[in-house]
């Protein structure tokens, strides 16, 4: 399998990086298998979003720019109350229900980890992300 | 565990959201509030999640209340219900 494919890799980058690659494959296969739960591949993804914003030392690559002087002012522009609502839309499902869970019924994370089925440790994650995932998508946006 | 005096930005980042939904030991906190002296970028983090979850709560007041909560599955919305009752 392989040396089948190397036939088809066209040599642009060192056989190490290549059998690099296959192993990594290999490695999210074997999680993916694993863990049929859509959580975990929700979490997948997480870790590289997450992860790309930050450097080695754990700072921000880019780091979050201020939106506006007033943010009370914000909150009073329509414009940026749609935009929060396409974000929010545009959220993958299990944060996009955990956050609304939490920011419109105002739900405890004990009670959202049983509605959404998930561990604790995975309902502070998918909050986390929720929020990261939202913010992003505003300052893209908004800015 | 990281020592709490040394946070970093993508430690932060995650401690602020889960300050949101729980209060935190107090080094925790001390940890938190000493990297937001020191670290503006943090300090936008924070302050733009606090505006998200207010613009959340005016969306629902301003906009059609439905659009989100029809995302919910029926199954969470009734176990929620559920939950709720066992309190009256």
């Amino acid at each position: 399998m392989a040396l089948e494919a190397k036939e088809r890799f066209k040599g642009t980058s060192s056989e190490k990086t290549w059998l690099t690659g296959i192993l990594k494959h290999k490695i999210i296969d074997y999680i993916r298998k694993k863990y049929r739960e859509p959580v975990f591949e929700d979490n997948i993804i997480e870790t590289r979003e997450m992860h790309d914003s930050f450097d080695d030392k754990g700072k921000w690559k880019t780091g979050p720019q201020k939106w506006a002087s007033n943010p009370q002012h914000l909150l009073e522009q329509k414009d940026f109350l749609n935009i929060e609502k396409k974000c929010l839309q545009d959220l993958p499902r299990r944060p996009a229900h955990a956050l609304a869970l939490r920011e419109l019924e105002g739900e405890t994370t004990q009670t959202i980890c049983k509605v959404l089925n998930i561990t604790a440790t995975n309902c502070w994650v998918i909050l986390h992300r929720a929020r990261f995932l939202m913010r992003k998508c505003i300052e893209i946006n908004w800015l | 565990m990281i020592n709490h005096w040394t946070f970093r930005c993508n430690d932060v980042s995650d401690l602020i959201s889960r300050s949101m939904d729980e209060k935190l030991p107090l080094k925790i906190r001390m940890g938190i509030k000493f990297h937001l002296m020191m670290c503006h970028l943090c300090l936008n983090y924070k302050n733009q999640l606090n505006l998200i979850r207010k613009a959340i709560l005016k969306l629902e007041s301003v906009e059609e209340p439905d659009f989100v909560i029809t995302r919910l599955p029926d199954q969470a919305r009734q176990k929620i219900k559920e939950h709720l009752n066992k309190f009256e």
